[in-house]
This record gives C-alpha cells, structure tokens and sequence, in this order.
C-alpha cells in the first residue's frame, strides 16, 4: 500500500509537471492566445477587472458580440468569467494571470480523473493513467483553442461521478455526498451546460444499472428530495437570468433550439465517426490513431472486456461511464448541438480502461513473477508514453500560435491606447492584414466595438454603417501579403483617399498604425 | 506521518510558487496565492467541519470553491467595488467556517 505522505508528493510532482507542460504556450510568448469564441470569455472577465465592478448589462463593445440572445444582458452565467477577473484582480498584469488560471483549470482532468480512479483502482491505475492524460491531444487542443469554460465544466465530471460513487457505496447513509454532487453540478452548468448534460446521463445510467443488480430501488426519496430542492436553489443562485438562453439552445421555447440534422443510423455500429457537416476542428480529432496512436488500441480492448467481464462495484460505475459516453457522443443521431464536443471526455474513460487492461496482463502468468512483470509493463508504459505522446504535445503546446498568428505587442499596444483615449460607444473600423482571431483580440483588448471581417476593408459587419473610427494597420502587411508591396501600395492609396482630410488621433511610434476619427 | 500536514503543505506549496516564480517571476507566484486564497482557503475551513474523508478535505474545497465564490463574489460585485467584492466573500466565508462547529454526518 502507497505511504500517503509520499502519494501526496507524487502527485504534486505530476501535476507540477502538467502545469510546466500546459503553461509553454505562454512561458516564450507571454500574450494572449485562442480562437472561436476565446476573445469573448477572456473580454468579461477582463472587463470585471478592469472596471471593478460586475458585468450585468452588457457594455456597448459587445453588443454585436452576443447577439439578440443577450437582450443587453449577460449572456453566460457569470462564474467562469468571475473566476478570470478574481485570478486577474489582485495580480501583476492582465494577460499571464488569466492565462495561469486557464491552464490551471483547463488540466484539472489530471486531478480529477485521478482522485476517481484512485478511489476506484488504487494508486498505479490512476496514477498512470493521469501520466498518460498530461499529453491528451483533444484535451489541450481544446484548451488552445481557448473553450475554456467548456472545459471548466467537464473536468468536474469525475468528481461528480466520485461523490456519486461515495454517496451509493456508502449504501446511501452520508446525504452529504449526494449534496455535494449536485453543487458540483449547478456549478458545471454555470460554466457550460454541456457538462451538466452529461452528468446528468451518467448518474441516470448508473443509477438504472445499480438499481438492475440490486434488483430494487434503494435511494432515500427523501434525500433524493432534498437534493432537488438544493439543486433547483442554487440553479435560481448561480444564473437566474441565463436559465432561458438554455432552454433556447435544447428547444424548450419559442425561439427556436440549435438542434441540427440528424446523422445517419449507420453511426450506431460505430465507436464514432466524424460528423458530415464542418463542425470547425480538423480530421485528426476524429481519429483514433492521431488521438492515442493504435498502440493502446489491444490494451483499451482488454480493459474494457475486463470490467464487462468482472463487473464489481468500481467495474459497474466504468461501463456506466462507457454507456454515457456513447450514447453522448451518438446524440448526433437526434440532432443534439455540438454532441462531438463530448469526445474532450473519451480519455478521461479510455486511460484508465487502457492502464486496466494494461495492469491485468500480470495476472495471466505465474504469481511469483507477477510483482516484477507489474513494474516492467508500468515502466515500458510510461517509456512508450513519453516517446510516442509526450514529444508531439511538447511541441504543439510550445509552438502555440506562433509569430504572426499571435496577439502582438503591437496590437497590444494599440488595444490600450484605444480603451484610454476612445469613448466606450466608438465604432472602428480595422482595416488591414492580420489573422481573423487577431482581429477579435483587439476588440476584446480595446474594450471597444471593432468593425472587422474577413477582407483587408470590412464590407458586410452588421455595425459598418455606424464607423466613426478608422484604425489603419500596415504592422503585419508583409507578412500576409508574402511581401506584395502592390497590395501594401493599394492599402496606402485607400487610406489617402479616405482619410486625408480626417482627423488623425494617434499614429504608431513606428507609423506602421493610425486611427483617424470621422466625427 | 498524517497527510495535510502543516510540513508537506508548505512544501507543495513551495514547490508551485518555485515553478510559477521560475517561469513567470512575481506575477505567476501572486496568480497562485490569488488563487489559492480566493478558491480554495474559505471553503477549506468550512469543508474542515464536515464528516468527510480525509483526502476528501484536501480536493473538495477547490472544486467547490471555484463555483461557489465566484457565485457570490459576482452578486455582490454588482452592488459594491470587485475587489471589496472579493475580500469581503473571502473573509467572512473563511470566518464562517473557521468558527463553525464540527459536523457529523
């Protein structure tokens, strides 16, 4: 049996290392990185910082962010963003703080997966595999593409399901695991629904394949009450007033749900398959091979034929978690919103089934050698795993957004001298060659309304009309144009042309940038 | 030797604030404490008082914290400055807990 004291170091020791590993994409380049919707969720909690004061109406710069879902108000419940601007608040800086706290939150799985599994199987089958989720491709592309409150969200997943297991294997006489499993949950809905959701399946399942073996329902209706009340409370606490823009998104109202085609049956016979229309992330995380390579494929296939076939208690919660995953990640077959993105959580159940099987391949020879071939296989394990997983997710997460697809200082430097000197309600116009998510960025930074779209001059932004800005930036021109001076020549025609006889309100130090006024 | 004990917690800590110092000097190790101190300290004097495992007193507090006093920390921003905000939830959750009495159960 593991000497507690020194579990405690090693698993600091882990996760020390997962926070060295998940922070290189800010150690070289300490600017902000990400792309979808990361500029929004970094702006609230920026923004609560900034101005001290929490975000309840919704200031002008993002009015054409959120949508007519907001109606002026905040349009997310505000705990992830509140976390961002308390880890921002009484820190040095704006951007290194939040982006520790991001990774912090964003590998948390390593914990939480870590404390199920160990509750479950003992200290190597979580140990190894929290080892192997450090360096899991969808985890930390998810986590570079800056869904960061998705994540939040997920990584209680397992604690939910630890308190949940407490709460039954306790034979139900401690409502205080109950308890606490249902503010885990309020508190993953707050931080994204999908978490929730699957939370939600997972102890329906489990609890149906309790209830199948026991052969009677064994839960107090009582506490089962009370953790309803509870749950119905701090829902009304944590986000009164985003409860609707929910019920929106699952088609509960009037204003249409997000539900889209439904995929074909023929996906039912598969694990998964990548969904027809473009759900915005590349083949790689659909493949089995690019996110684990076939090397564990024999030892999650032993795994889980192990847990099917033993089925005890910790047994029984795996397959529920099995039984949850598939059916979540084929409601694609009902049309259910961005079902894929449940995929983040497959390595949170295949590491350790994967380890499971790893770890039964002793029992098949004789006993007196079992101890010593146990460390051989977690010794091979561990050497495979840093050279086959460990090098490629080194590699991305140092070279994250590099150079010109990065924030600049540059831009940076542009974004706060337009939050200091425009008013809150300017409307700028950028006209100029960066990439698309910079483009966010500066708005997101500037606390301003930045009217921006694909082409080098905005022509379709539904704000266009109400221009009152221009900010004219040549800083990344020769990069984006591969040096066409033609087309850098063109821009400085556009900006003679239109803007010669307007105010100039700032010009770069390097007069690489300028914003003109037009009122 | 007891986990949780006063010894290994400073040294883990220690450990955390050398990484966050080598790597982002005084910002990273005040982005810890920040929040180390804001998500996890008042939760875990309450979560002390609970009947609960012993490692379970070490992980729930952050994981419940990091909802619970936002939760609150936004509630009451809206009314008076962020950061009174802040170190109001902290401190008198932390109070809360440090003079509740023990639970059984």
């Amino acid at each position: 049996m593991m000497n507690k004291k020194l579990e405690v170091i090693l698993v600091a020791l882990l996760y020390l290392f997962t926070l060295y590993l998940w922070t290189l994409p800010i150690q070289s380049t300490p600017l902000p990185f990400g792309d979808v919707d990361s500029t929004t969720h970094f702006t609230i909690g920026d923004w609560m910082a900034l101005n001290d004061k929490s975000m309840f109406n919704i200031p002008y710069y993002m009015t054409y962010v959120l949508g007519e879902d907001a109606q002026g108000k905040l349009v997310y419940p505000p705990q992830f963003n509140t976390a961002e601007a308390i880890a921002e608040s009484f820190s040095f800086g704006r951007i290194i703080p939040v982006f520790i706290f991001y990774a912090v939150i964003s590998s948390l799985f390593v914990l939480t997966s870590y404390i199920l599994i160990r509750k479950l199987y003992g200290f190597w089958p979580a140990y190894l595999s929290s080892f192997f989720l450090i360096f899991s491709y969808r985890d930390y592309m998810t986590y570079l593409w800056g869904m960061w409150p998705q994540i939040a969200s997920f990584v209680l997943t397992p604690v939910v399901m630890y308190s949940f297991y407490q709460f039954v294997s306790k034979e139900c006489k401690k409502p205080i695991y109950l308890y606490l499993t249902v503010i885990l949950m309020i508190t993953q809905f707050a931080f994204h629904p999908q978490g929730i959701v699957f939370s939600a399946g997972f102890l329906a399942i489990y609890s149906l394949l309790l209830i199948w073996k026991q052969k009677r329902f064994f839960f107090p209706l009582k506490t089962l009450a009370f953790a309803g009340i509870l749950g119905v409370v701090l829902l009304l606490a944590f986000a009164p007033f985003q409860l609707r823009i929910f019920a929106n998104k699952i088609g509960l109202t009037e204003t249409g749900s997000e539900f889209h085609e439904k995929a074909p049956l023929s996906n039912l016979l598969k694990w998964y398959e990548r969904p027809q229309r473009n759900v915005g992330v590349p083949d790689e995380y659909f493949n089995f091979k690019d996110v684990y390579g076939y090397w564990v494929l024999p030892l999650l296939l032993l795994g889980v034929g192990l847990i099917i076939w033993r089925r005890n208690s910790p047994d029984t919660l795996m397959i529920a978690y099995l039984i949850t995953m598939y059916l979540f990640i084929h409601l694609e077959n009902i049309g259910f919103p961005r079902a894929h993105r449940f995929l983040e959580m497959e390595a949170w159940l295949f590491a350790p089934l994967i380890v499971i099987g790893l770890l039964s391949v002793p029992s098949i020879i004789p006993e007196s050698y079992r101890r010593n071939a146990k460390f051989a296989l977690i010794a091979a394990f561990s050497i495979l795993t840093i050279f086959l997983v460990t090098v490629p997710a080194y590699s991305t997460l140092k070279n994250a957004y590099p150079g010109a697809m990065r924030t600049t200082e540059f831009h940076m430097e542009l974004a706060d001298w337009m939050r200091e000197n425009l008013p809150e309600d300017a409307n700028v116009m950028y006209v100029g060659y960066t990439a698309f998510a910079k483009k966010k960025w500066l708005r997101s930074l500037s606390h301003r309304n930045i009217i921006y779209d694909n082409p080098v001059i905005p022509q379709q932004h539904r704000a266009i009309n109400l221009t009152d800005h221009v900010l004219i930036d040549y800083s990344e021109a020769l990069a984006w144009t591969n040096g066409d001076e033609e087309a850098i020549k063109e821009l400085q025609n556009w900006e003679v042309q239109n803007l010669a006889n307007k105010t100039l309100l700032y010009e770069h130090p390097s007069k690489l940038a300028r914003i003109y006024s037009l009122r | 030797m007891k986990i949780g004990n006063k010894e290994l917690a400073i040294g883990i800590s220690l450990l955390f604030a050398l990484l966050s110092s080598m790597l982002f000097g005084a910002t990273g190790v005040l982005a810890l404490l920040v929040m180390g101190i804001a998500f996890y300290l008042p939760l875990y004097f309450i979560i002390q008082r609970i009947d609960l495992e012993p490692e379970e007193k070490i992980f729930y507090p952050f994981f419940i914290g990091i909802g619970v006093i936002p939760t609150l920390v936004y509630w009451l921003g809206t009314l008076v400055s962020f950061r009174l905000s802040i170190v109001v939830i902290v401190v008198l959750l932390a109070g809360f807990g440090w003079f509740m009495p023990n639970k059984k159960g």
